[in-house]
């Protein structure tokens, strides 16, 4: 089964990856304008360097006390009159999401890799809902029915003049255009996403986000956003569900807050143009003091604070990879990547990518080639701002796979001569 | 000196053999005899890499004892590798793996760009008008820091130029990176499960940094990297050289005062 589980990998990694020109071509401009902006991003703000240092100490202590982080977050989200659900499992948060948002829905979405793991929006559209990614990225991927490449660029493989080939043939279906859009015109690109997207949001039911960090203390969640679509999703439905990785969690507003900034200044950002904090539903005390809810943003505030295979990462020896801020370093830096964008992973991406998909989607069998792929070559390592050692970890998952018999036939002929050569000198 | 070449079979394997001959002139040149080692051995550390942990104690028993009975047969002074793990893993001096674990080899082992930098003041180097773009391995240059020994043998070599993985260099001076922190793997290790993705990857390594800098050839201080740059350059039908790093030295190596 590994064999075939790798074979297929390979086909898929180089055929779609390797092979495709404009692949490359994508990756090599979006790699250059990264380098240069986390360059400026870095050097207008130094002291992110050091703050990195700060962050990792944070993540090692909230891992460590996870369990009583999410307790903690709770509470808070609680008192703050939201709903805080705890699910242990994909499909335990899919039917809470499912019973919270019913069928026959509009839903708005902002960019969330934890509802990608879990596949939130296939399954809310099964269910007779009309689902929106409204990130623009993620948008483009929508229409293309394919998956993002990159966890914070979802369409990053895709060149402008394919994106306005798939936009002009959408829009052009639901009336919003009438000619189709100028292959090198992004402007106008993302104004005509913009006009299609500006409806959805105001006459959304509900709005789902995922968040960058969750400070314990206050439950206040912490979204990062440049296109104001998050705000947006977040702000004008009624109904506000945020689907939040347990890893999230830190205990107090001030980590939070250090947390968010090195991980918008990693990924390559000054200064995002939104950070959103929210700590419950939308509130007014203006009418002799009596807290209503409900008052211009949602009355409703759902919280779920997600497992689904973390607790087993955490146990069985792969923290590091819950330290995560999801900057996108890794990704930018990695050499196979660079050919390969997400086709060097399932749901996750790159090295780092193999642990996250091991324990959170396709399990370790169908993570085990992806564990294969990296060169261990500690780039990654050394350019994340939390120095998470990456090789470390993929040396031992790999090892986790050899126990279960997930080696590819090729590692395992390479091993039987070293065995061979052992048995030779006994 | 009678010196062991490690690495033999494994350049013969990957169909780079031109790195044992250039290890062999460069050791007759400085005057030493030469063994090759032809044996199947590779450094125990990197078994443990690709998923069998469980191997490593008995390899590096099977490996030691090997190179014992090697060593004594062939009455040699000492083991030269153009690889990075073996050494990595094997040198006292480094504290490598096998030492870690309690074991030593007979006799010491050097990288080829180590045992040259310490033999330096002998070499006698022929003008190589050359720009080569010097790439560090990366578990030598990364992991192990020995980047300074490489350089010090080029810088010796007349008219040759080399340029640095330094771009863009204005984030290397913000986080006090350095060249081997930032240098790009061709993936030579994919050669142990996905090579049909080597030459792909290798030849876009040399697309975004050999060929903006205007170089004649891609030198590199890794065995396996080497085997992947020149995959990528075929691929990719750059006008451009792959070399190991012995090569270029024997390229220009004379002999020794």
């Amino acid at each position: 089964m590994i064999d075939q589980v790798h074979e297929e990998y390979i086909r898929r990694i180089i055929e779609y990856g390797a092979k495709s020109e404009k692949v490359r071509i994508a990756l090599s401009r979006a790699i250059k304008a990264f380098e240069n902006n986390r360059r400026n991003a870095l050097g207008m703000f130094p002291h992110t360097i050091d703050m990195a240092k700060e962050v990792r100490k944070i993540k090692e202590y909230s891992i460590e006390h996870m369990d009583e982080l999410v307790k903690k977050a709770c509470e808070s989200i609680e008192r703050n009159h939201g709903h805080c659900y705890i699910a242990k499992t994909k499909e335990e948060a899919l039917r809470i999401i499912g019973e919270i948002v019913g069928s026959g829905k509009t839903v708005v979405k902002s960019k969330s890799l934890t509802s990608e793991e879990i596949h939130l929006r296939e399954y809310l559209e099964e269910r007779g809902n009309e689902v929106y990614e409204t990130d623009l990225g993620e948008f483009i991927v929508q229409l293309m029915g394919t998956r993002p490449t990159h966890i914070l660029a979802p369409a990053i493989n895709v060149p402008r003049e394919d994106v306005a080939k798939i936009l002009s043939k959408f829009m052009k279906e639901k009336g919003i255009i009438e000619e189709d859009l100028d292959e090198q015109n992004i402007q106008e690109m993302v104004a005509v996403v913009r006009k299609f997207l500006r409806d959805k949001f105001f006459t959304a039911d509900v709005g789902i986000n995922g968040a960058n960090a969750l400070a314990a203390d206050t439950g206040t969640m912490f979204i990062i956003e440049n296109e104001g679509n998050a705000r947006l999703s977040i702000g004008a439905p009624p109904v506000q569900i945020a689907l939040i990785g347990m890893e999230k969690i830190v205990p107090t507003l001030e980590d939070a807050f250090k947390v968010t900034e090195v991980t918008w200044r990693y990924a390559n950002y000054t200064v995002p143009a939104y950070v959103n904090l929210i700590s419950g539903p939308s509130k007014t005390g203006d009418i002799e003091k009596v807290i209503t809810y409900g008052a211009h943003g949602p009355r409703e505030l759902h919280v779920i604070i997600l497992d689904n295979g973390r607790t087993e990462m955490h146990e069985k020896g792969y923290d590091e990879a819950l330290y995560c801020l999801r900057c996108g370093t890794c990704l930018y830096e990695c050499p196979i990547y660079a050919v390969t964008a997400g086709f060097f992973g399932q749901q996750y991406m790159g090295g780092i990518g193999a642990i996250w998909d091991a324990f959170t989607t396709v399990g370790l069998e169908k993570a085990s080639p992806i564990a294969y792929t990296c060169v261990r070559c500690g780039k990654c390592k050394v350019m994340c701002p939390l120095n998470i050692d990456i090789p470390g970890m993929i040396a031992k998952l790999r090892n986790d796979a050899r126990k279960e018999g997930y080696v590819p036939k090729i590692v395992r002929d390479f091993a039987a001569e070293v065995e061979e050569f052992i048995r030779e000198q006994k | 000196m009678r010196i062991l070449l490690h690495g033999w079979e494994t350049s013969h394997r990957m169909g780079v053999p031109e790195i044992c001959d250039a290890m062999k002139s460069i050791v007759t040149k400085m005057g030493h005899e030469y063994v090759p080692n032809e044996s199947k051995v590779i450094c125990a550390e990197a078994i443990g890499f690709l998923g069998y942990d469980n191997l490593t104690d008995d390899f590096a028993r099977a490996t030691v004892k090997e190179m014992e009975e090697k060593v004594s047969k062939e009455d040699i002074d000492l083991i030269l590798t153009a690889y990075a793990a073996p050494y990595a893993a094997w040198s006292k001096e480094r504290e490598g793996f096998l030492v870690k674990r309690g074991y030593e080899l007979p006799v010491p082992i050097e990288h080829i760009s180590t045992f040259l930098y310490k033999n330096l003041d002998r070499l006698k180097f022929r003008p190589l008008e050359m720009k080569v773009l010097m790439h560090d391995g990366c578990t030598l240059g990364r992991k192990m820091r020995v980047v300074e020994e490489p350089r010090k043998v080029l810088e010796k070599i007349p008219k040759l130029e080399y340029v640095n993985f330094d771009h863009p260099e204005l984030y290397v001076k913000e986080r006090n990176l350095k060249p081997w922190d930032i240098s790009a793997c061709p993936g030579g290790w994919l050669d142990f499960s996905i090579p049909e993705l080597m030459p792909y990857v290798a030849a876009n390594v040399i697309r975004e940094y050999a060929l903006p800098r205007g170089v004649d050839t891609i030198v590199t201080t890794c065995g396996n990297g080497y085997h992947a740059f020149k995959a990528g350059v075929k691929h990719g039908n750059f006008n451009i050289k792959a070399m190991a790093y012995p090569n270029l030295i024997d390229l220009a190596l004379e002999g020794v005062e």
